[in-house]
């Protein structure tokens, strides 16, 4: 009835943009959120709603931007 | 002489070890003995953190004249719901049919082949001004109808089973409509209390998973139904300001007798506080009010401080109401004089304000104890620290009393949820230590409660009972938190382990005449020993 959030978060491990990206992943709300991380030498985030996902964010603030929308 | 209880694990039922009663623990040896004695059962299920329960053992089993009655005419056998929660929900819903009511102590009487056919809650010794009859008469009663009029009370017992079967079996097929979620939450608004927040009145009990609910479905609506959100609102701020928190040491009891969350039962447990944990997250993730904030901070510290066996990696499950029988949670509560000979005056002066602290207070065993509950703010900014000094000191004071027993039995259903929950409030009160915790009690669950073929056993350290749907489900799902928190790919492939196992088992028939431990596991009505086909296609 009502699509799932899946927030993809790729990067390096440790600390970072990646890092900090999926830290606010996890701490934003949204019901039937699917919180995924991945390890990449880049850091990149997308959401997708269901099955319309956004072009790639590489920084938290651009990351809120999107999970405020 | 000690019964056969003084050999079982569980403190609940050692407690009972030194009663009269010659209590059986559950199993085919007491039903056995049953058949070959024609007699009835009485089925005695309760908990160590239940307060009622210790009054009737304290009233009526631990009175010879009661025992003598239970010991001629009736095969006794007692349980501890927390460790056995499949048997519990299988009689609590029996009893529910037959009397209205359900609850903990829950007193059956079965058949020897473990139907129900006369139950309740808690019985006094002698008929009461409630109208509730006296255990010596239903004892008396019972006996002469079980030896009189066995067929009638048979053919009874099959009615209510069939009953039980058809009727109230919650679970039913079909797809998830939009209409079956704007119903449950109609309901739920229907249930509100616009007063002090909450749902019905009197007792009132938290419903973590109602709240959780609506706040999706407030979130779903893109903020469009302003009832949703007060309904969150007021429910968790009347809990956060009420007795039912513990504003010392954080926490919540298990619920308020009164419909303003002022006077706890004491006790609390480790699931309703991780669901509330939870609750209280979710709604500072979603709404951002700093008070939803302190208090998921001041469950997660009760936690750390109380329930945590960091070293060994497990959770308690509860802590007592009481440290001895009747004190009625004197612990947690204080007299005007024990709180003031602590404080300094302006310290005395504000905490009573804030706490409502006066001669008479709200416990009715004694008329001067008072329940630390919100009744305003201080009155100006520069109050606060004072306050903050004040509740640091009852807190330390309160820390020299002697605590009530706190029951570290590590069940694997209520590790996962407290696991799972930690892992929610690593990320969002940024507390990397709880992330630490979480993964480590997991690894344990892991690596002593799971076995391929049957399951996770449902305590961690005991291969037996196990193989419930609980430990299964909230391990699996517990695992999928820790697969987001992590990005470790190990933790998803656990959570699909785990959670495939308990369905191929439903799938299997049962031996006839063995009790299933994983009876709950199919679907929350247990099979009776000896009689388990029909309840079994029910349930699927």
């Amino acid at each position: 009835m009502h699509p799932v959030t899946r927030i993809e978060v790729a990067g390096p491990p440790g600390e970072g943009p990646a890092c900090a990206m999926h830290l606010l992943a996890l701490q934003t709300y949204r019901p039937r959120k699917v919180v995924v991380r991945k390890i990449a030498e880049r850091p990149a985030a997308t959401v997708c709603i269901g099955t319309s996902c956004s072009l790639p964010v590489t920084t938290p603030e651009q990351l809120a931007t999107l999970l405020e929308a | 002489m000690a019964n056969l209880l003084a050999t079982e694990p569980s403190a609940y039922l050692k407690s009972a070890a030194h009663q009269p009663v010659h209590w059986l623990p559950w199993g085919d040896a007491a039903f056995t003995r049953a058949r070959e004695e024609k007699k009835p059962i009485l089925l005695d299920i309760g908990a160590v953190w239940c307060h009622w329960c210790h009054v009737m053992d304290g009233e009526s089993y631990e009175n010879p004249e009661v025992a003598e009655i239970l010991n001629r005419d009736f095969v006794c056998i007692k349980v501890d719901r927390d460790e056995r929660p499949d048997v519990d929900a299988r009689y609590q819903r029996a009893v529910q049919a037959l009397s209205g009511q359900g609850g903990w102590p829950l007193t059956a009487f079965l058949t020897p082949d473990g139907e129900v056919f006369f139950g309740g809650t808690y019985f006094p010794p002698d008929n009461n001004s409630y109208g509730r009859p006296g255990f010596h008469r239903v004892l008396m009663e019972i006996a002469r109808a079980y030896r009189e009029e066995r067929d009638r009370v048979v053919t009874n017992a099959r009615a209510i089973r069939a009953h039980v079967v058809q009727t109230l079996n919650e679970a039913k097929p079909g797809a998830v409509s939009a209409d079956l979620v704007s119903g449950a939450a109609d309901q739920m608004a229907r249930l509100f209390d616009v007063r002090y927040g909450g749902f019905g009145s009197a007792p009132k009990f938290p419903h973590p998973a109602a709240i959780e609910f609506l706040l999706a479905c407030w979130h779903d609506g893109k903020g469009g139904l302003a009832w949703q959100r007060e309904i969150v609102d007021k429910t968790l701020t009347g809990m956060a300001r009420g007795g039912i928190r513990d504003h010392l040491g954080g926490g919540f009891h298990r619920y308020a007798v009164d419909e303003r969350w002022i006077v706890p039962h004491f006790e609390k447990m480790s699931y309703d506080n991780s669901e509330l944990l939870r609750a209280y997250l979710s709604a500072y993730q979603a709404l951002g009010t700093p008070l939803f904030k302190d208090v998921a901070t001041g469950i997660v510290d009760w936690v750390l401080d109380v329930m945590a066996d960091k070293d060994s990696a497990a959770f308690a499950t509860s802590q007592d109401a009481d440290l001895t029988f009747g004190d009625d949670g004197d612990y947690w509560t204080w007299t005007l004089g024990e709180a003031t000979a602590q404080l300094t005056a302006r310290e005395a002066a504000v905490a009573a304000s804030v706490f409502e602290i006066q001669e008479t207070g709200e416990m009715h065993h004694n008329a001067k104890k008072n329940v630390l509950w919100w009744k305003q703010d201080p009155a100006s900014d520069d109050e606060w620290p004072v306050l903050r000094s004040a509740m640091k000191k009852l807190k330390a004071a309160r820390d020299r009393r002697n605590a009530p027993f706190v029951d570290r039995t590590a069940y694997v259903n209520w590790n996962a949820m407290m696991a799972g929950a930690f892992l929610q409030a690593g990320a969002v009160l940024d507390r990397p230590e709880c992330n630490a915790l979480a993964l480590k009690v997991l690894q344990r669950i892991w690596s002593e409660a799971w076995d391929v073929g049957s399951g996770m056993s449902h305590v961690l350290g005991r291969s037996e009972p196990r193989g419930m749907l609980d430990d299964n489900v909230q391990s699996a799902a517990a695992f999928l938190d820790a697969y987001e928190a992590t990005g470790e790919s190990r933790h998803g492939a656990l959570a699909r382990t785990a959670r495939s196992p308990p369905r191929r088992r439903c799938r299997q028939r049962p031996r006839p005449g063995v009790v299933r431990i994983d009876a709950a596991a199919c679907g929350g009505l247990g099979s009776a020993p000896g009689h388990t086909d029909r309840s079994r296609r029910a349930a699927r």
